[in-house]
């Protein structure tokens, strides 16, 4: 076997036997440490499948903000005994496994040998998509609606979890010195970390997702580190939040009404366009998935 | 070189599942947390180790940024248990 | 492939050697410690002179290489400088780590459990984990 075989094969086992201890622990902090395992494996996947835009998805939302999000719901959580699956559960569990996995392999079988004409439709149409990055042109202008439902979803998210918050800001506990000064130094990296995948995003592997999470590391760490602005549920959070989806919308209307038709972005401008909706898209983003964490956060403190 | 690169590849891949070990086995929250913060540097070392190997550069990002938010996940959760 | 780049390589190889070194060194002391600071100290060991040695050897294989990146990048400046960037997140992010998480393990005010060194039946330094360890495995 050539090396890479060999390492191609231990990834996959990984995969496999990460995602098993990950369902499979009956101890629910076990279960969440290995689903974050899982993340970082996936990201290695992912970049060993050549995705690098999935690999970077993957390591800043699958094991970065949802890390965060659940380990802290978790160490809230009061530890309790490990349940076991019923019966039931089990034989559920397997009917559903054995289902998806049915699903999946029609699926896979279905998909044609030759390539697909996608790529070379891309590549086409590129010059005067507003970005050189193939997947930022497809997710900014080709298919620009799926990401402006995608971003209205999580505008819904952000609103049923800060519902669950009625309290005013409290003042933040005593921090810790060296959290302060990790914050310090973590905030700016961060929002600078985040920038840079905004701007790369253009041209390579990045974009208003990736850079999103990263603002939303920034505001959690400023949150933990007790920063006012980031504990804030007040109408700059919201309005902020449902930004993104608003410039998108304007984007559409304005295109629909004066342009070519909905989202339709002429290529003079297609640069500018995309690049704005963006930054804004990310900054929402960011603002939205910060505000899920707080929620989170000062919902369960409400109770004691 | 490239047979280097893997193999270095392959170690830290295998050291993540043994780490996996202790995130999973615990005891402690704080055992998983130090586990997920070992892991995460090494599968940074991984990506950086696969961006040379693949000449990608955005795998150098994405390590950047599993380096970056593992101390966010870190420092989130110390909160957390600090506070009872 | 000129001697320079030959001598490159070598070294590259080494560095990486070093690095997967420690890097399995820190995780057998993750894995093999009795308790949390010494883990912490494993693991330390793997973050910072693990990832280094390993970005070092890379930064080696870039110098030697050059760039070579689709998309025509600054050819071997911007992986080094990305590397090294790496890199010093990682030691930031390890110092702060470590010291949050054995911040309750030193005897101060407000630390929840005792040093280690109580006699008689006192929690002994493996025994400090939440209820939910031991009840898994007793759990029907």
């Amino acid at each position: 076997m050539s090396p890479a075989s060999v390492l191609d094969v231990v990834l996959a086992a990984a995969v496999l036997a990460v995602a098993l201890v990950a369902v499979l622990l009956p101890s629910r902090r076990g279960a969440v440490s290995a689903f974050l395992v899982l993340g970082v494996v996936l990201a290695v996947l992912w970049a060993r499948l050549d995705a690098p835009d999935i690999a970077l998805a993957e390591a800043a939302l699958g094991s970065g903000v949802a890390g965060a999000l659940l380990m802290d719901t978790l160490t809230a959580d009061p530890a309790r005994p490990g349940r076991r699956a019923g019966r039931t559960a089990v034989v559920v569990g397997l009917l559903a496994g054995a289902v998806a996995l049915a699903a999946l392999t029609v699926v896979v079988r279905a998909v044609p040998d030759e390539p697909s004409l996608l790529p070379a439709a891309v590549a086409e149409e590129i010059h005067g998509a507003g970005a050189d990055h193939a997947v930022t042109a497809v997710l900014l202008n080709f298919r620009s609606l799926d990401t402006l439902l995608e971003a209205a979803v999580l505008v819904f998210a952000a609103a049923g979890a800060g519902a669950l918050v009625r309290t005013p800001v409290r003042a933040p506990d005593p921090v810790p010195a060296p959290v302060t000064a990790l914050a310090r130094v973590l905030l700016p990296a961060l929002v600078l970390l985040g920038t840079w995948l905004l701007l790369a995003g253009t041209s390579r592997p990045g974009g208003a997702f990736q850079a999103g999470a990263m603002f939303a590391g920034a505001l959690v760490v400023a949150f933990v580190a007790g920063a006012r602005f980031a504990a804030s549920q007040g109408t700059a959070a919201r309005a902020w939040t449902v930004a993104g989806v608003l410039a998108f919308v304007a984007l559409a209307a304005g295109t629909a009404m004066l342009g070519q038709g909905w989202l339709v972005l002429d290529p003079r401008w297609a640069g500018a366009a995309v690049l704005t909706v963006e930054t804004v898209l990310a900054v929402s983003i960011g603002v939205g998935l910060a505000q899920v964490f707080v929620a989170n956060s000062e919902a369960r403190r409400v109770p004691s | 070189m490239e047979i280097a690169l893997h193999a270095v590849a392959t170690v830290l891949l295998l050291c993540v599942l043994a780490g996996l070990w202790r995130a999973a086995r615990g005891p402690s929250t704080r055992d998983r947390v130090t586990a997920f913060a070992l892991l995460g540097t090494t599968g940074a070392a991984l990506l950086v180790v696969l961006a040379t190997l693949t000449q990608t550069a955005a795998l150098r990002d994405a390590a950047l940024v599993l380096v970056a938010l593992a101390t966010v996940v870190v420092v989130v959760v110390t909160r957390g248990t600090a506070e009872r | 492939m000129t001697a320079v780049v030959a001598v490159a390589d070598v070294l590259a190889v080494l560095l990486l050697a070093a690095g997967c070194f420690f890097v399995v060194a820190g995780t057998l002391g993750l894995l093999r410690f009795a308790d949390l600071p010494t883990r912490l100290h494993g693991v330390a060991k793997a973050d910072n002179l693990g990832l280094g040695f390993i970005t070092a050897g890379l930064v080696v294989h870039a110098l030697a290489h050059g760039g070579g990146i689709a998309g025509g990048g600054g050819g071997a400046g911007g992986i080094v400088a990305k590397l090294v960037l790496v890199w010093l997140f990682a030691l930031l992010g390890t110092a702060a780590n470590s010291h949050l998480l054995a911040a309750p393990a030193r005897p101060e005010p407000g630390a929840e459990e005792k040093p280690e060194r109580e006699p008689g039946p006192g929690p002994g330094p493996e025994t400090t984990p939440e209820p939910e360890a031991p009840a898994t495995r007793e759990a029907p």
